[in-house]
């Protein structure tokens, strides 16, 4: 009897257990979701707050892209480096070496952005009702701005003119997607994303102060804010903000940067935005700064090349950046890798970035004239003396010194040591060291490493005079200000001075040049390449110039002290290589993505 | 049929976009999503008969089963590529032309790209998508792995009965899968010691009869990867029990003692029939496989 009853009970036990759905529907995860109604509280906001701290960690050019690399400006001695592999005919849409990460990254990012605008009216940001409504007019400012910072990215690195002819940018999605929803949707054009960036830009502009900071005792709160006490505007835009967040400043500086490549010939024909808004947007960031006026002193070595320099870098509070700096990532501190890659072996770096003889040639003489123009003086068997300043700055050739050493670096293909041109596998292929982006201060020894305090601009001044230069030469000629205090020959003739070069001759070759718009153009492209070179600019300028994507890299074999120009490396770019491929795949899931011409 | 569980970073890489999955950060679960089946049959028979003095029980049994990938969440850049449809013990892996016989054979074959620069004495793949690359895309089935069981599994066993002495023997046969010769014993590169299959390697002189590709200190990522060239049929067939007993039952019946009393000669793992029973009785790097032999008395009290 007893064991008749303890089958029964077995039986109820094990129906009971099958009837439970709790064995097949799973538990709830033990950590916390956003549509956890307790995750709408003051004390959550920080959770809250980290949605769009996933978009801020993945804002490009927060570290370095070498893509100089795969220029006229550079090779590189690592030959598994992805820039050099798509110099050598491997870009396909499967190999998108700078592209496939940051259209996952900033979709990605752009997801939790939308995630966080659905989601900011909802979430107390504070306990006191009116503080919690700066929060939010800050937060959804901020959004704004950083999805117009995502979406410029993204159709920096996929727009062009689409295998159907039409200038098709990205495709937008404008609200968070859950994984159910219909991907398949077409890109949108490239005039459509522009206009999504600058509406964004506009949004954020109004929504966020123009500078993070305190307001002193006695100082007013900004208009648009409205009727707020200076305390409270104190708590949730001042000196603890400082650092990076999204404010209207750098909305400007996002709007300059993508509307300077929407005018230029490769996607003009595809959009509205002319050279002319263009100059307008780059110049209203300069009027801030009293035009040429206010181009920063340091900004050639900004990046700690004199000790000067690298002692206010050190020097500056959380927060806060030189004056060339206008946008930064965070600091990196105790930092050698930029140097450890690049300084030649002696000196215990792998020499990986060669500048080439083609960027060395771009440099001009002293006084101010190309070194073809038989006026700059240029001297063959001595080819390095009475040249711009900035060459011996940015690159280290035959006989030059870098950081604190003052060893000079012996390049030359008979040279005694491993710096010489390709001694080993660690030697320059060019006969050149970069110099640019190295720290004086950073040195090694066999055995220690001396690091320093690095910044890594995502936005310099320097860049947005030359998109004013650019656009205002295009759209008003070299000597037109559009109602600016200064033309592009203004700004052209403030940074030839603060490079150093035709200080005595009055700059001769300016002048010359200066009633000349097809003349100027050069001129102003030419600068462009030294002052950005090695920042990831020259890659896409290219591009948007419609330049010659193919001329081979060279470099030089100095043997008993005569100069040999070799051929260093090829680049094996196809015409339509001007656009990247939009990845493949996406383009396998989804039929309605177009691909970018000739891919 | 089963549903499988999809991962979130499948979903993303082929049914949602690739951005849902940024690494350290995914949005979208795991789903119930792909289906496999299993199915197939078993049959068991058993033979008893007499034949004069002698009992003989003769038993069969035996299973065979087909696997399939019914649904399956991928995305794959060729046609043939698609695990959907094919079994789910698939081996794939390249199809092999033999050995590059010279640099011109290299010149005018496609690019081989698996990571190495080749050189004669290599092995030469089929472009399977005539794209003039060799790469992951030209991987095909080429057999099955039998790695839940072989496809058909055979079981046998005899017993013949003469007076006191009863014969017992066992055999397990599987067929219907296939291995691939791999591990250290047979992909030798880098700094690998060498095994004694090395010394049929392709030189120039052995080019005609080499049976194995060239050495090289270097990378194996590109002669050392699943082919054809070093599959075998896992076919086998093994005598996993023999068993002699003589019943000495009769000699004690007078004794309270002992009820009963047997004693057996029987050897387990005595034989395996197979095209590649050398491979099959070896252990690379552990203890070897064994053979017992038993003497035994069984006795019951």
């Amino acid at each position: 009897m007893n064991k008749v009853l303890l089958m029964a009970a077995i039986t109820i036990l094990l129906f009971g257990a099958g009837c439970k759905r709790d064995l097949f529907e799973p538990a709830i995860e033990n950590n916390r979701q956003v549509d956890d109604p307790n995750a709408l509280m003051p004390s959550q906001a920080r959770f809250m707050y980290g949605l769009i701290g996933n978009a801020y960690t993945r804002i490009p050019n927060t570290g370095w892209y070498h893509s100089d690399v795969a220029t006229d400006n550079a090779v590189s001695n690592d030959f598994n480096n992805e820039y050099l592999r798509i110099t050598q005919g491997l870009w396909s849409p499967l190999f998108i070496p700078f592209g496939f990460n940051r259209w996952t990254n900033g979709y990605h990012a752009i997801q939790y952005i939308n995630q966080m605008l659905e989601k900011v009216n909802e979430v107390q940001w504070a306990v006191d009702p009116n503080i919690a409504e700066l929060f939010r007019r800050r937060i959804r400012g901020e959004a704004y701005g950083l999805r117009a910072v995502f979406y410029s990215d993204l159709l920096r690195l996929f727009g062009g003119e689409a295998s159907n002819g039409q200038m098709l940018g990205v495709p937008l999605f404008l609200s968070f997607q859950d994984p159910l929803a219909n991907f398949n949707i077409p890109r949108s054009t490239y005039e459509e994303c522009l206009q999504q960036i600058y509406k964004d830009l506009d949004s954020a502009s109004l929504l966020l102060p123009f500078d993070y900071g305190d307001i002193n005792e006695g100082g007013t709160v900004p208009a648009k804010f409205g009727n707020v006490a200076r305390t409270d505007y104190n708590r949730v835009y001042g000196n603890n903000f400082r650092g990076g967040l999204l404010s209207g400043r750098i909305a400007m500086a996002v709007k300059a940067k993508t509307s300077i490549i929407a005018a230029s010939p490769a996607f003009s024909s595809g959009n509205t935005t002319t050279w002319e808004n263009a100059a307008h947007d780059a110049a209203a960031i300069l009027d801030l700064i009293n035009g040429p006026a206010g181009l920063a002193a340091t900004g050639l070595e900004w990046y700690g090349g004199t000790t000067a320099i690298a002692d206010q870098i050190n020097g500056l509070s959380v927060g806060v950046n030189p004056p060339e700096v206008l946008w930064r990532a965070s600091w990196e501190d105790n930092g050698s890798g930029l140097e450890r890659d690049n300084y030649p072996p002696t000196m215990f770096g792998n020499g990986r970035i060669n500048p080439t003889q083609n960027l060395v040639d771009a440099f001009p003489a002293l006084n101010g004239y190309p070194i073809s123009d038989a006026a700059s003086g240029y001297n063959p068997s001595d080819p390095y003396t009475g040249r711009d300043p900035r060459l011996k700055m940015f690159v280290l050739v035959n006989g030059g010194t870098l950081s604190s050493s003052t060893t000079a670096i012996n390049t030359a293909a008979d040279g005694p040591t491993n710096d010489g041109l390709l001694k080993q596998a660690t030697s320059t292929r060019t006969g050149y060291y970069l110099k640019k982006l190295m720290h004086s201060r950073v040195t090694f020894t066999s055995t220690t490493t001396s690091g320093q305090r690095h910044i890594k601009p995502i936005v310099r001044y320097t860049e947005i005079f030359l998109n004013y230069a650019e656009a205002a030469n295009e759209a008003w000629g070299p000597l037109g200000n559009g109602g600016h205090a200064y033309s592009a020959y203004d700004v052209i003739k403030a940074i030839r001075r603060r490079a150093g070069i035709g200080i005595a001759n009055g700059d001769a070759y300016l002048e010359l040049v200066k009633n000349n718009k097809e003349e100027m153009r050069k001129l102003i492209r030419n600068e462009r390449r030294l002052e950005l070179c090695f920042e990831d600019i020259r890659f896409w300028d290219l591009r948007r110039w419609k330049e010659n994507l193919t001329e081979g890299a060279k470099g030089v074999s100095i043997t008993g002290g005569a100069y040999n120009y070799i051929n260093v490396e090829s680049r094996d770019f196809q015409s339509f290589m001007t656009t990247n491929p939009i990845p493949n795949s996406e383009m396998l899931k989804f039929n309605a993505l177009i691909q970018n011409k000739g891919w | 049929m089963t549903d499988i569980l999809v991962n979130a970073a499948t979903m993303a890489a082929v049914v949602n976009p690739n951005w849902f999955n940024a690494g350290n950060s995914i949005f979208g679960a795991n789903v119930n999503r792909d289906i496999e089946s299993r199915s197939g049959f078993d049959f068991g028979a058993t033979f008893k008969k007499k034949l004069n003095e002698v009992n003989v029980i003769l038993g069969l049994n035996g299973t065979y089963y087909v696997t399939k990938a019914i649904k399956r969440t991928e995305i794959q850049n060729e046609d043939y590529l698609y695990r959907q449809g094919h079994v789910l013990d698939g081996i794939w892996g390249y199809e092999n032309a033999g050995f590059f016989k010279d640099q011109d054979d290299i010149k005018n074959s496609p690019v081989h790209s698996l990571g190495v620069t080749v050189k004669p004495g290599d092995l030469k793949y089929k472009d399977q998508n005539g794209d003039g690359i060799i790469n992951v895309n030209d991987q095909v089935l080429l057999g099955r792995g039998g790695w839940y069981g072989a496809p058909f599994n055979l079981g046998m066993h005899f017993t013949a009965q003469w007076r006191k002495l009863t014969l017992f023997a066992l055999g397990v046969g599987r067929y219907g899968a296939d291995g691939v010769k791999s591990g250290s014993y047979f992909w030798v590169g880098g700094e690998d010691k060498y095994s004694k299959v090395v010394r049929d390697r392709w030189t120039t002189e052995t080019a005609d009869i080499a049976t194995y590709p060239r050495l090289t200190t270097q990378s194996k990522a590109h002669n050392f990867v699943t082919s054809d060239f070093w599959m075998y049929k896992a076919n086998r067939f093994d005598l996993a029990k023999v068993q002699v007993t003589y019943d000495l039952s009769s000699a004690i019946r007078k004794s309270n003692f002992m009820r009963e009393l047997n004693v057996y000669v029987s050897g387990a793992n005595l034989l395996t029939v197979s095209k590649e029973r050398e491979l099959m009785e070896m252990n690379v790097g552990g203890t070897p496989q064994t053979r017992f032999y038993n003497f035994g008395v069984r006795a019951l009290f």
